[in-house]
């Protein structure tokens, strides 16, 4: 940084990540790895102090369960627990389902698990499964929204599919579960110069493929519940444990791995897939039917298919717009694909379509229908906002192409954002003002870094020729839900006389930086030019208290603003003590921490150091902050991106050479952390976009790719040659020191961008499904020789 | 249960590591008690079975008459980890990763898939990468095995860990004792890797927070830092 | 689907007929071999039923891994590891399209763990077998792929019975190099052809392979005969990303350019028929000319143009361009 930063720490860009030299050396424990030594646990091989669950699984879509036999299981010495001999509580959903289902009861989704086996040994958790045999009838089974609320679908549960509760009405069409209606779109569609529309865009199902698989260890003692486990949000297992298991939530410990000091911040990601608890809730009821130490730890092929995932979604979508690229008009009609239990979902991807530009025109339905699919919709990183954008970004392209006008222009035209004088825009549903917005500043910064008008040649026209090797450029904006506060932020902050610091948070790092953004965040709240003396004591239950959890780009935003707020509290505790100590008649209210002193702030020389003033203190004092989300204002993120691919026509692969990212992030926390979310978030983008789809068989329903050789993620081999990582500090006034999240912003908006490359690639043949196949690549080309664009 | 109370994790846990690997124990996991009755394997400390499902897989055995191993009987090995001689009994199914994590406590080496297919569980073994969830364990003996708790035994192991570093290669983590191994055994065999060489020596081990350009570069830093020379 | 490996017993083969012993004293579906192990174990681990076998014999220790060159050709025992194969000087001299599709294989530390006589043998990927389903090779009389998904792993050429891909790397190359094959059994030794190792689909032993080593045989080693001076090679694979996975289609040419114009060309296709498949169209069409953009054009029209893909199930007739392109592309890297 050439100048000097006005503030102590953050935005330092020579910030390594705290705790990369814990896990490159294999020292942090993550929740898989808690072997009985680390939790105290006698650990003789096979001496029963401590047993391992796996899963019995049923391979049907649908099925009713007509005997469950696990007598071969129990006579080889194994332990199995069935649904039958679980507390019959309910489970988080609409649906009502079971962490395991009993027998008569219906599965609802293939790789449901059926009944649960411990074993002594790892090796042998597979052993137990193989020796329980589930005999099943196969029902017939929906796996398509469209299909589950068309009318005569057949009905999954009492009341219908959609899980909005509602009865198909005499048009087979069930009630909207999101209606979003401004001006007259109708209208405006028919007075409008070009149409483009109704055309249908769909993404696949996905899931999560996080590194760490899920894993809990449960003990009971005495009534008393400790759970050690790969979650994103500790606080709630505990409670919703508690509830299942009819204990007090103070029985009820639950930690990220090891939690307590620097321990709760090591987890192998998340992305969402790590806020639910069926898997801690059955191995708690094996470790109370065992009376040992259970630890559940699922295998890649259980976990490839369990918790929530990015549900497929549908839309039928017309876009109108004036010959001179004013956009005026905006139908949609979206179908999401809940899952067996999902509730309905979607909004988050509707909302991406009216704040992208401003259309004055809108109307869009949101259908949400329950199916067989997969489990249930829910988190996985964008939580519907990669569709979202896709949709959109695509739309917006078409509209662009039939324009023939530059598609950066029309966007750039047509673009929500700051005002003239900066006043930032206004979320046309709601009617309530952004907090801020990086637009069109975030827009301008990546034209200029991608090089965009040097290398757009015109529709139809590739970028660049090389023999068989075409090149095309796409770009996409994004505009975001994720990246507000959402709920609230809640932590504490303790100094020690030794002037150590511990700072308290419920949240956790599944990878995204938090143990080093957090330890920023209370270092730069206390004045503090380094971190190291701040422990992080992160995601335990025992030692922390809630603040929601690590998932919705939130974490940045919530925990810094509790920090300022903790550091405040103490100060108020803390400051009239340190007062007396200064020049005569110093008031404590005008102290203010600062280059690691406590100082006058209308005198700034009359102060001491931190340390000194820690030194004060006979014991240590905790300071404790609370951040409520505030409802008036809507929070998005905002940005643009740019894509520079090269295909390859006469194999059909894809390179994706060039990628600029331009995000607002309001404020630069951890540098290093954040460039490397938008390297991560791309790679992630690359195989969502050309590989990624958990896919069934046609005709049994059955998976056939839970697994990572054929559910395929980037390799680095996908790297591309240049990545461009750009910040709009636009300074976001509900935010600490401005800096609001980026975690899923840097995936949203990837997929468009490719794909909207691609097409430039391919003189302009159209990809409306995601991911975009090999086979997809090939039919493109034969299109594109066909007409001559190639 | 008595709890006897948290391990390392109050401790610095770099320093508790290395510490610990100058200095290890082995752990209770690798001594199993002696009783009566069981015959002694010369050279290993005799030991009884206490678990049923053990017992079990000496009396699934064939009846057929052949060798007079029973090939299903466990096999006591002693494998070097890091310089370090750990021994046990297994089946002979057991997996590499499953032994160092499980009995011998190094769960530096993580097991993201269990079938080969991710490279998470990535180990060197004389120096070359193999995925050690596909490795028996019987085959290991013999061999000099290096994982990421390897760090004072091997001075390119710890010129890689501490290019990650600053190079910023990690993000969840779960994959990167993989990735650093393999990388490890790329700058053994080629001290001054081109791009696309690192490329080609890491392909093995996936990432899912997408780490690779900034492992990219960790090597070349680490190359350098190692040879004095500029990475190709 | 699974991850662990159920309980077997490991016996120690003491040398190559001991091992044919075992195995025929075990009987074909309660015994199998075991070189590298990223091959029978991973069928262990998928779980399925009839490659889930009660022993298995360790032939690694029987001295098979070596390079060896004669006055004829390159002798390579079946457990040499593929790495090696790759490394390997005389490889890379006398037959370097072995090692360009050696070096293919999948990542590098499946490369260190497999042998080269386990990629030639190693089972079709199938997503249907690798799920238990109970198909032509799992104990039942069904193929699920032929009227399911086929994308990926089944045939464009037709078959019959198992309709799933040969998909290794290393059998397609050692086709076009004319390589030979030495299995040893319990009626003796036998050399074949490449072509003879890969008859198609038939009943071996009452498994339904493409292959065909017996239960009790044992493959010990690959002789790749000396290419006639003046003989280019190339080889291209194609495939969904650019490490790990199998090949969509791949090509393996070798071509004599003394003269000028082509003559005993070779082609042959992976990933894309049951067995490693010889475009002989393509080579007919190569013999007696000149290598040009046009050529290499014309020749993989011709290698596809007997191709018949699978239009029940899902389809796959984009490999069809895919498997054209394998061949263009490895005729542009003939060096």
């Amino acid at each position: 940084m050439s100048t000097p930063s006005k503030f102590n720490i953050i935005g330092n860009p020579n910030i390594n990540r705290r705790d990369i030299t814990r896990k490159v050396t294999g020292a942090a424990v993550y929740a898989w790895d808690i072997n009985p030594e680390h939790i105290g646990v006698d650990g003789t091989v096979g001496s029963g102090s401590i047993a391992y669950l796996g899963v019995v699984t049923c391979p049907y879509p649908r099925a009713k369960i007509l005997k469950i036999d696990t007598s071969a299981a129990e006579a080889a010495g194994f332990v199995t627990l069935t649904g039958d001999q679980m507390p019959p509580y309910s489970y988080l959903s609409s649906r009502n389902s079971l962490a395991l289902p009993r027998t008569s009861d219906i599965t609802m989704y293939p790789g449901q698990p059926v009944v649960a086996v411990a074993a002594l040994t790892t090796d042998q958790v597979e052993d137990a499964a193989r020796l329980v045999t589930v005999e099943y009838e196969p029902l017939p089974y929906i796996l398509e929204a469209e299909e589950a609320l068309a009318p005569g679908a057949l009905q999954l549960y009492n009341g219908g599919n959609s899980p909005a509760g509602g009865y198909t009405n005499e048009n087979g069409i069930a009630p909207s579960t999101i209606n979003i209606k401004f001006g007259d779109a109708d209208a405006a569609m028919a007075k409008a110069d070009v149409v483009v529309g109704p055309l249908v865009y769909e993404t696949q199902h996905e899931q999560h493929y996080e590194f760490e698989p899920y894993a809990a260890v449960a003990q009971w003692t005495n009534g008393s519940l400790r759970v050690w486990s790969s979650n994103q949000w500790a606080h709630n297992e505990a409670s919703s444990l508690a509830a299942f298991f009819g204990v007090p939530v103070n029985n009820v410990t639950v930690s990220t791995a090891l939690g307590g000091n620097e321990g709760g911040g090591v987890l192998g990601n998340g992305l969402g897939d790590k806020i639910y608890q069926e898997l801690e809730v059955v191995t708690a009821a094996m470790a109370q039917k065992t009376g040992t130490v259970v630890k559940g730890a699922l295998m890649r092929n259980n976990q490839a298919i369990w918790a929530s995932a990015r549900f497929p979604m549908k839309s039928y979508m017309t876009i109108g717009a004036m010959k001179d690229g004013t956009m005026t008009a905006l139908k949609a009609t979206v179908y999401t694909n809940c899952g067996a239990i999902g509730g309905s979902n979607g909004d988050d991807a509707i909302s991406d379509f009216y704040n992208m530009y401003n259309i004055p025109n809108v109307n869009i339905v949101g259908n949400s229908a329950n199916t067989n699919r997969y489990h249930s919709a829910g988190a996985m990183r964008d939580v519907g906002e990669s569709q979202g954008h896709f949709f959109i970004e695509s739309l917006v392209d078409e509209l662009a192409q039939k324009l023939n006008m530059d598609p950066a222009a029309l966007r750039r035209q047509n673009l929500r954002g700051n005002d003239a004088s900066g006043n930032p825009p206004v979320d046309p549903n709601v009617n309530q003002p952004y907090s801020s917005s990086a637009q069109p500043a975030a827009f301008d910064k990546a034209a200029t870094a991608f090089g965009w008008s040097q290398k757009w040649q015109g529709w139809g026209k590739s970028s660049q020729v090389n023999g068989p090797l075409r090149r095309g450029v796409g770009i996409a904006n994004l505009n975001g839900a994720k990246g507000g506060i959402i709920g609230f932020g809640a932590g504490q902050l303790q100094v020690s006389p030794d002037g150590s610091v511990q700072a308290f948070t419920g949240l956790t790092d599944h990878g995204a930086g938090g143990n080093t953004t957090f330890a920023l965040e209370a270092a730069e709240a206390l004045g503090l030019t380094s971190f190291d003396n701040v422990t992080m004591v992160m995601s335990d239950t025992s030692l922390t208290t809630d603040t929601i959890g690590t998932f919705g780009s939130r974490s940045t935003r919530a925990c810094g603003l509790a920090f300022i707020a903790a550091a405040r509290d103490l100060g108020r505790q803390w400051f009239p003590i340190v007062a007396p100590k200064l020049a005569p008649n110093t008031d404590p209210k005008n102290l203010v921490f600062g280059n690691n002193m406590i100082f006058d702030k209308t005198n700034p020389s009359n102060g001491i150091s931190f340390t000194a003033a820690a030194a004060l203190l006979t014991s240590p004092m905790k300071g404790s902050g609370f951040f409520p989300d505030p409802n008036n204002v809507t929070e998005r993120t905002t940005g643009t991106k740019f894509a520079e691919v090269e295909v390859n026509t006469e194999t059909g692969a894809v390179r994706v050479v060039h990628f600029t990212s331009s995000i607002g992030i309001g404020r630069v926390i951890f540098a290093k952390g954040a460039e490397s979310q938008v390297r991560g978030g791309l790679f992630m983008g690359i195989g969502e976009t050309l590989y990624q789809e958990l896919y069934l068989d046609p005709t049994t329903g059955r998976h056939l790719n839970p697994n990572f050789h054929d559910f395929r993620i980037a390799t680095i081999m996908e790297a591309p040659d240049q990545v461009d990582a750009l910040w709009i500090e636009q300074n976001d006034p509900v935010a600490p020191w401005g800096a609001v999240g980026i975690g899923e912003p840097v995936l949203m908006a990837v997929a468009p961008a490719i794909a909207n490359a691609l097409s430039n690639a391919l003189g302009g043949y159209r990809f409306r499904t995601l991911p975009i196949s090999r086979e997809d690549i090939v039919a493109g080309i034969q299109w594109a020789r066909a007409n001559g664009t190639l | 249960m008595a709890r006897k109370g948290h391990s390392a994790s109050k401790q610095t846990v770099e320093s508790s590591l290395l510490q610990s690997i100058d200095s290890k124990k082995v752990s209770r996991r690798t001594f199993l008690k002696a009783t009566a009755g069981t015959a002694a394997v010369a050279g290993v400390t005799a030991l009884a079975l206490e678990s049923r499902s053990y017992a079990q897989s000496t009396s699934t055995s064939s009846t057929a008459a052949q060798t007079s191993t029973d090939p299903f009987a466990m096999v006591p090995i002693t494998l070097t980890v890091n310089g370090q001689q750990y021994s046990t009994v297994v089946e002979p199914r057991a997996m590499l990763v499953n032994v160092i994590r499980e009995r011998f406590n190094l769960t530096g080496t993580k097991r993201p898939c269990n079938r080969q297919e991710c490279g998470g569980c990535t180990v060197l073994i004389d120096d070359k990468p193999f995925y050690s969830c596909t490795y028996l364990a019987v085959r290991a003996q013999g061999h000099q095995i290096l994982t990421v708790e390897g760090t004072q035994k091997d001075k390119v192991l710890a010129a890689v860990q501490t290019a990650w570093v600053s190079a910023d290669a990690s993000q969840c983590g779960y994959c990167q004792p993989g990735r650093i191994m393999a990388a490890t055994g790329l700058l053994k065999s080629n001290p001054n890797p081109t791009s696309d060489q690192i490329k080609a020596g890491l392909e093995g081990v996936l990432c899912r927070c997408g780490t690779y350009l900034n492992a990219i570069t960790a090597v070349q830093n680490a190359a350098q830092g190692l040879n004095g020379g500029t990475a190709a | 689907m699974r991850t662990e490996v159920p309980k077997f017993g490991l016996v120690q083969a003491q040398s190559v007929q001991d091992a044919i012993n075992l195995l025929s004293k075990y009987g074909a579906g309660n015994a199998r071999i075991i070189s590298g192990g990223t091959d029978i174990i991973s069928r262990m681990k998928n779980g399925i039923a009839a490659h889930t076998p009660n022993y298995l014999i360790d032939i690694s220790g029987l001295g098979l891994n070596y390079i060896k060159q004669d006055s004829g050709g390159v002798h390579i025992g079946a457990t040499t590891a593929n790495s090696d194969v790759v490394n390997s000087s005389v490889v890379n001299t006398a037959a370097p399209l072995l090692a360009s599709a050696v070096g293919s294989i999948a990542t590098l530390q499946l490369r260190n763990n497999s042998t080269i006589g386990g990629d030639v043998l190693q089972e079709v990927w199938c997503p249907y077998l690798r799920n238990n389903y109970d198909c032509w090779r799992n104990g039942g009389n069904v193929c699920y792929g032929a009227i399911g998904d086929n994308r990926y792993y089944h045939s464009i050429f037709g078959g019959r019975l198992c309709y799933a891909v040969h998909a290794g790397d290393a059998a397609p190359a050692m086709s076009a190099l004319g390589a030979q094959a030495t299995i040893q059994g319990p009626l003796g030794s036998r050399t074949i052809s490449m072509d003879q190792l890969f008859p198609g689909i038939s009943v071996v032993g009452g498994r339904v392979q493409e292959h065909t080593v017996d239960y009790n045989e044992i493959l010990t080693e690959f002789y790749i005969p000396n290419q006639p001076k003046g003989t280019k090679s190339g080889w291209y694979k194609v495939r969904d990303r650019g490490t790990w996975d199998f090949a969509l289609a791949s090509a393996a040419v070798t071509v004599n350019m003394s003269s000028g114009a082509a003559s005993n060309a070779s082609v042959v296709l992976g990933g894309v028929d049951v067995v490693p498949h010889r475009a002989s169209a393509a080579e007919s069409y190569l013999n007696g000319k000149s290598m040009s953009e046009d050529v290499y054009s014309g020749a993989g029209a011709a290698a596809v143009q007997d191709a018949t893909p699978l239009t029940y199930g899902i389809g796959n007739a984009y490999r069809v361009e895919l498997a054209k392109g394998a061949v263009i592309n490895a005729l542009r890297a003939l060096a």
